[in-house]
This record gives C-alpha cells, structure tokens and sequence, in this order.
C-alpha cells in the first residue's frame, strides 16, 4: 500500500521537471516536451484521487487530458512552424517583439 | 557516429532553481498532510469496462463514475478544432513575406518605409 | 368670472411664449419679434386684469402644481405652485401692464432708431417678463428663489445688450455680481427655511409663516440651529433672505450695481426699476411679511436700511448730470421707502407705494427714453433744456410722474409716501426710537427728492435750448407717446385708491380700496393678520386726524421747499452748475460716498489675498497631491514595464516564483508545514 502523499510528492517532481525545462531551455520543441511533462504530473494526480476515492471519474479525466494534450501537441507544432519560418530558427528567446 | 550526450552546465541553470524551490515547497506541503486510508476499488472491478460506460452515460460499469457524455463530445470539436487550427498555421503562403511583416510588430514594414534602422528598439 | 384663475398660468407663460418665438423667428419676422411680445403681454395683462377682478370678488388660488422632487421619510418635498392672492394680483397687474407698454415703446426706441440684434433684446424681455410673474406667482420660496434668480439673469443679458460697447459688459456683469452677493445668502436662507420648517410654502396649511408664528407661541415645534432661541433663529433666517432683498433692490451696501445698469436700453431700465427686478426684493418681503412681522429685530433693520437708503440715494441724485443717473438714484431712494414702509410695520403702505412707484417711475423712465430719442442718445442734461415746446406729450408726462415721484399732492407718489412715513411716526411715536430715526431720515430725503426730481425736469425742459440738438430735437411717434400718456394718466391718478389721509381727516370710510382689497386674502396672508402680529404700537400726537394732517403737512412742505429750491436755481432760461457751492461735499457725492471704491478696496485688499492664499492651497497641495501621484504612477510604470521581455523563459520564471511566493504565504497562514 503506497501512501497517498507519495503519488503527489511525484507529482510534484514530475510537474517541476517540466517546469525546469521550461525555464533552462530555448528550443522551442523541448518546451513542448516539458509542458507535456506537466499534464502528465496533473494526470498522475488525477489517476491517484480515483483509486483514491473508488471512483472512475478522474481516470476518464486523465484519458481527456491525453486528448487534450493531443490537441495542444497539434497547435504547438503549428505554431513552431510559424516561428521557425518567421525568426529562422525555434529559439524561443528571439521572439521577442511582444515586449514593451 | 553518435555521441553520448552530455550535461551541460552553466549559468543557463540557474532559473531552474525557481523550479526546484517549487518543488521543495510543493514536497514540504505534501509530505506534512495527512490523508485517510484510500477507499480502493473492489478485488475482479473492471475498471476499463467501467470507464467506457462512465464515458457514454451508460450504468452498466462495476465502479461508479459521473457521466462525461458532454465532456466527450467538447473534446471532440476541440479535437477538430486543433486540428484545422494546426493545418492552418502550418500551411505556407504564397505571399509569405506579407506575413513575416504583420507578426514582426510592423518593424520590417518601418524600415522599409521610413528607412529606419533604429526600428526595433 | 368663475374659473379665471385656471388660466392664471397662462399669464406667465405667455411672455414665455414669446421669448421662444422671438428667439426662435424673430428673424423672420417683421419688427423683429416685437410683435410676439407685444401680443403676448398684451394677453398676459389681460388675463392678470380678469384675475385682479376675480380676486377682487373674494377668490383666491393657492394650486400645486408640479411636484419637483418628493421627499422620503423627514425630507422635504420641493413642489411648483401657484398662489393667486390680492397681493400678486396686484403686482401681476402690474408687472404685465409695464411690461407691455415697454414692448411698444420699444418699438419707438429700438425699432425705429435702427438697432440690430432685436430677435435677442425681444426673446430676453419676454424672458424677463415671464420670469417675474413666474415670480410673483410663486407658491413656495424655493420656486421664488428660481425665478429670482431667472430675473437676474434677464436683467443680465438685458443691461448687456449692447455687448460691442465698452460700457454695458462690465454694468452686466457687475450688477449679476452684486445681485448674486446678496443672492448667496438668499439660497442659504432657503435651505434655512426647508431646514427649520421642513416647508417654504407661503400659503396653506404648512405655511412657513404660520409655523413659525405657532412655534413662538409654543403650539408647534421646529428644529433651530447654533443653539439659538426659536425668535433669535427667525431674525437670523429673515436676514439671510433679507441678503437676496437688499442685493435686488438696490439697497444699501448692495446699491452700486443699479446706477451702472442704465448702460442698457431705457425701455429696459423701465422694466427693471418699475415692475421687475428691483420691485422682486421689496415684493419678496411682502410675499413673506408674514414671517417679517414676527422678529422685531429683522423689522427694525428693514426699517433702518430703507431710511438710510432713502437719504443716501437721493443726496447722490442731486448732483447727476445724466438724465438716467438721477432716475437711477431716485430708483434706489424710492425702494428705500418701500422698505421702510415695510419695516415700520406699514405692509399696505410699501404696498401701495410699489404699485404708484411702477407707475411714475416705469412713466419717467420711458420719458427720459423718449427725450434720449429726441437727443439722438446724448443723455447729459446740461446739454438739453428748452424741450417744453418741442414735445408736449413728453413733457406733460414727465411733469405728472415728477410731481409723483416729488410726492405732491394730489399726484400717486404723494398718497403713497405720505403712508408710508405716517406709519413710520405712528410706529416710532408708540415706542420705537428706531423707527423715529429712519423716519427723520425718510422725511429729509423727501427733500432732497423733491429737489433733484425739479431740479431734472427744469434743466431737460425748461429754460433755453443749450445744444443743436436740443433746440432741433428728432421727433418721436405714437409708439412712443401712447404708453406715455396711459402711465402719465396713472401716475397721477393712481393715489386715488387709497387716500387715508383724506379718510382720517374728513371721516369719510370706506375709500382705503387698497386696504380693503389687500384684506381680502387667506387669513394668513391679509394685512388685518400682519397688523395683529406686528410687534409695534401706535402713538398719536394728539388725535389721529391731527397727527395724519401734521405728517401729510411736513412731507409735503419739504417736498415743496425742494422743488422750490430747484425752480429757484435752475428754471431759468441760462442755468448754470450750483454745485461748486457744495465744496468737498461735491466730490463725495460724485464719486457715489465712495461706495464702488470701498467695495473693489474691499475686493482687492481682503478677498484678493485670500483667494491668492487658497489658490496657492489648491494649486499646491491638492494639485499637487494628484500631479505627484500620477508622475510616481508614470515613473512606475516606465520602470515596471521593463519587466515585459518578451521572452517566454522569463515570464515562466515569474510564474513559476510567483506560484512559490504564493504556496509558501498560504501555507504559512494557514498551517500547512505544521
């Protein structure tokens, strides 16, 4: 019997691993991995509070997350492909013209 | 030839620290609380089974479930959505050089016009 | 007759109509819109006629008609309404009857002489027509406030008219200045009212009047303020509205505005000082003497000021060269009368005085216009003279409304004058050192009344033609003549409905019409009620007769002796200035006693500096609060906006420190790390 806290805890992990890639990494494409990283932290979660409560619900969530992400995976590859053809590269540090 | 990839350490690094404070927090929060006995599901449940069921509002699963027939019809014009979306954005010109302009903040237009190489600053 | 009273409104709308019509035609049509007026107050004097005989018969009108605002709880209800009583009948008679012989004479005075801009003069008369008699109509104080001040603003736009000149801006401006001073307190006596009574009717069951009279006897029970006594609190709200009487009537120290008002047109100038603006003042009084009578206080004031004005106002009119100055002045004195008649406890007395005073002086002011026609606009005397001859009609006007305003007998001023200082003796013989003082004031300047009047109509008619102009003067036509002969008929004969001194001596009853008239009224607003709650009593010098004939006696002797001083100095074919013999006393009396340069000292001197020190308040702290929180807010921003990059990493970074920063506060709070 695994503690509950246990699955948060990796959770956790898994969601700032993202995060973490999230903030050391320029290309875009890794940024897409990680933000995969954090909907499957949320995913974990959502499966642990269904075994928790004895209740499919949040399983059936979780399979609408992954189509979810499949969706957010198609917009992102799209708009990498934007930015590749408009700053020559997939550097996201140099899409900068929304600033100030 | 192939290359074993290799960490890379730098000062690039240092905005994960944020991550890992979040962590740290997060665990911290976490590791005090304390939860019941988790109600578990009963020994021969089919789960997968009862996941169908829950999904198209139909009561015949072992394990109880809210019923997502909405949910699963939203996510299928999301779905549709995304998809023309991602073809849309993907999909290239003809007058590409049009679009470069509009999404640079109108800079390459002003240097164009004005000749103004003090444009995107 | 029955039912005339419903169309009392019409009265005052009427010239209301026509000020809509002359501003919105008037320039398509011929006369420039005159024509509107003049049937419109034509209408107006006959339905106000029709009302005088239906109040006459005994009827009376006290209609509400438009609830303004309804008050919740405590709050007052502010309403629009109509009071028809003998009193505003009379002054609606009046006031529609000057305000359309000035309409005709305007069209001598305006139309003929070629002025442009007509459309405006008509629409702003029409104006200033409908507001009075929404004036005197008014049912509640705050109604009368409003239109007082609408009359302000007419009187504005009127003495204004000619706004291409140097000289009429500024007298607009300065008597809508002096006028809205004593206004200031007015609107501040208003709230007093609604705030002491909850009420500022005039008539009817919530009357203010009768609650204040209920409160001094203790049947009734009213919220005072200062942690006055009921009676000390009335003398103070009697004297705030008495600001907005003093600043309309000309009255001292408000005074100064008027003589600068005769930069407008004549016809005008006979509207404001016969029928409208000026007589507003005196007539707000008598609309709420009701009130007046009860603080013995605010009635001796009233009394002091209407004789100090009097005196003071007329010495000023002795040495004026221009025709309209010495009106201007005898305007002022003549007010003064009125409000010592009022003060003294005479309310019939200023009544009658009002209504002879409109007469003869809206009569010499139109006789002054038309001798300015025939001078081709020169107004200085010394260049008339001789004009007896020239224009009869004129002159035989002019004469009767000087020999009223003298107060001669058997002319309108005489009846009316002499009332209103016998009841000043007989209220100062009966214990009122007071009121003696301000009687010994008005019959000084009877005087000198009697004196500049003689002294005006002998330099302008009598004597040899001193100019070109005078001795070939431009002729005037029946537009000008007609309402000249209908007030000269008036002026002289207007007396005759009140002759008291003629009842009282030969014992004849029943020839006080006025009195009986002005009885005939709601119980509370009748001249029998005021002379219950005046505060004054009566003394004789030995019977009533004797008394009337020695007051009568005295005012007329000085009336004559100063119309006889004049004819002795100035009605001689080559007049020449008298008043070097004046000495330093010239100086003070042309300058006006230095009243203008004590008022712009006044201005300068005290409220400069201390409009400069509160302007350096606003300027610098409160400005100054708001500028530096919008420069800091400015600053801010500039330096906080760096922190938009652009790049995705960074704004990843704040979110992800900002979700920490904010587990960590909440989890400090409550609990979680425990």
């Amino acid at each position: 019997m695994v503690p509950g806290q246990y699955y948060l805890v990796l959770s956790a992990a898994v969601f700032c691993i993202g995060i973490f890639g999230l903030l050391t990494r320029k290309n875009a494409l890794l940024f897409l991995m990680s933000v995969e990283l954090m909907l499957n932290a949320a995913n974990i979660n959502l499966v642990a509070f269904s075994y928790y409560w004895g209740n499919v619900t949040g399983q059936t969530f979780g399979l609408f997350t992954m189509a979810l992400a499949a969706a957010e995976v198609a917009v992102g590859i799209g708009i990498i492909l934007v930015l590749y053809r408009n700053f020559d590269g997939v550097d996201v540090t140099k899409a900068t013209t929304m600033r100030w | 030839m192939t290359t074993k990839p290799q960490l890379k350490l730098g000062s690039h690094l240092v905005p994960g620290l944020a991550a890992v404070g979040l962590f740290a927090v997060m665990a911290a929060v976490f590791l005090g609380a304390s939860f019941p006995n988790p109600q578990g599901f009963a020994d021969g449940a089919n789960l997968t089974a009862s996941i169908g069921y829950t999904m198209f509002n139909l009561g015949f699963g072992s394990v109880e479930g809210e019923s997502m027939l909405v949910a699963f019809e939203i996510i299928d014009l999301v779905l549709v959505g995304a998809l023309v979306g991602a073809v849309l954005l993907a999909r290239r010109d003809e007058g590409g050089s049009m679009r470069t302009i509009l999404t640079d903040g109108g800079r390459e237009l002003k240097r164009t016009l004005f000749d103004d190489e003090e444009g995107d600053r | 007759m029955a039912g005339i009273l419903e169309f009392a409104p019409a009265i005052v709308l009427l010239p209301f109509l026509s000020f809509l019509i002359a501003l919105g035609a008037g320039r398509y049509m011929p006369k420039g819109g005159a024509l509107a007026g003049i049937g419109a107050t034509a209408g107006s004097f006959a339905l106000a006629v029709a009302t005088f005989f239906a109040v006459s018969g005994g009827q009376t009108y006290n209609q509400h008609i438009y609830t303004w605002a309804t008050g919740v709880g405590d709050a007052v209800t502010l309403d629009f309404g109509l009071l028809i009583d003998p009193l505003s009948a009379m002054m609606l008679v009046i006031v529609t009857l000057i305000a359309f012989l000035v309409h005709v004479f305007s069209l001598g005075y305006m139309n003929d002489e070629g002025e442009t801009g007509l459309p405006r003069y008509y629409a702003a008369l029409g104006l200033f027509s409908a507001s009075m008699l929404g004036f005197v109509v008014s049912s509640n104080l705050l109604m009368a406030f409003m239109f007082f001040e609408l009359v302000g603003l007419c009187s504005y736009l009127l003495i204004g008219f000619w706004f291409r000149q140097d000289g009429p801006p500024s007298a607009a401006k300065k008597a809508f200045l002096v006028t809205r001073f004593g206004d200031y307190f007015f609107l501040i006596g208003v709230v007093a009212v609604f705030a002491t009574f909850g009420s500022a009717a005039f008539a009817g069951p919530d009357a203010f009047p009768v609650l204040a009279e209920e409160a001094l006897h203790g049947e009734h029970s009213v919220n005072t303020f200062l942690g006055m006594g009921e009676e000390a609190w009335f003398t103070v709200v009697g004297l705030l509205v008495l600001g907005g009487v003093v600043g309309k009537s000309a009255q001292f120290p408000l005074h100064t505005w008027l003589p600068d008002a005769m930069e407008g047109p004549t016809p005008v100038s006979a509207l404001i000082h016969a029928a409208t603006m000026v007589a507003a003042g005196v007539y707000l009084v008598a609309r709420m003497y009701g009130f007046y009578a009860l603080t013995p206080t605010t009635l001796a004031i009233i009394a002091l000021i209407g004789g100090f004005t009097a005196l003071f106002a007329a010495t000023m009119g002795v040495v004026k060269k221009e025709i309209k100055q010495v009106l201007a002045y005898s305007t002022i004195s003549q007010y003064g009368y009125m409000m010592l008649g009022l003060g003294a406890g005479g309310y019939v007395a200023a009544t009658f005085h009002l209504m002879t005073h409109a007469f003869f002086k809206a009569l010499l002011f139109l006789g002054a216009g038309s001798v300015i026609i025939a001078m081709h606009h020169n107004e200085n005397m010394w260049d008339m003279g001789g004009l007896k001859d020239k224009m009869p009609v004129t002159y035989y006007a002019f004469l009767s409304g000087s020999l009223a305003l003298a107060g001669i007998v058997p002319f309108a001023g005489f009846w009316s004058k002499d009332e209103v200082l016998y009841e000043t003796l007989i209220h100062g013989l009966g214990g009122s050192p007071i009121l003696l003082a301000a009687y010994a004031m008005g019959l000084l300047a009877v005087f000198f009344t009697g004196f500049y009047t003689f002294r005006m109509v002998f330099l302008t008619f009598h004597g040899e033609p001193r100019t070109e102009t005078a001795r070939n003067p431009h002729g005037v036509r029946w537009n000008v003549k007609a309402p000249l002969a209908v007030l000269g008929v008036l002026a002289a004969t207007a007396g005759f409905v009140n002759m008291v001194p003629v009842e009282k001596l030969l014992g004849i009853k029943g020839i006080d019409f006025l009195h009986q008239f002005l009885d005939g009224s709601f119980s509370s607003l009748n001249a029998h009620h005021y002379a219950e709650i005046l505060p004054y009593s009566s003394s004789y010098i030995g019977g009533e007769a004797t008394t009337v004939a020695i007051g009568a006696g005295v005012s007329l002797g000085l009336a004559l002796a100063g119309a006889a001083l004049a004819y002795v100095l100035y009605n001689v074919p080559e007049p020449v200035e008298h008043t070097e013999k004046l000495g330093s006393i010239k100086t003070v009396l042309y300058n006006n006693y230095y009243q203008d340069e004590y008022q712009v000292w006044i201005a300068t001197s005290v409220v400069q500096p201390i409009s400069r020190v509160l302007d350096k308040f606003d300027q610098g702290i409160v400005d100054g609060v708001v500028n530096g929180i919008s420069s800091v807010s400015l600053f801010a921003g500039s330096r906080m906006k760096r922190i938009q990059t652009g790049v995705v990493s960074n704004y990843a970074a704040l979110l992800t420190l900002g979700l920490t920063a904010l587990l960590l506060g909440l989890g400090l709070i409550g609990g979680w790390f425990a």
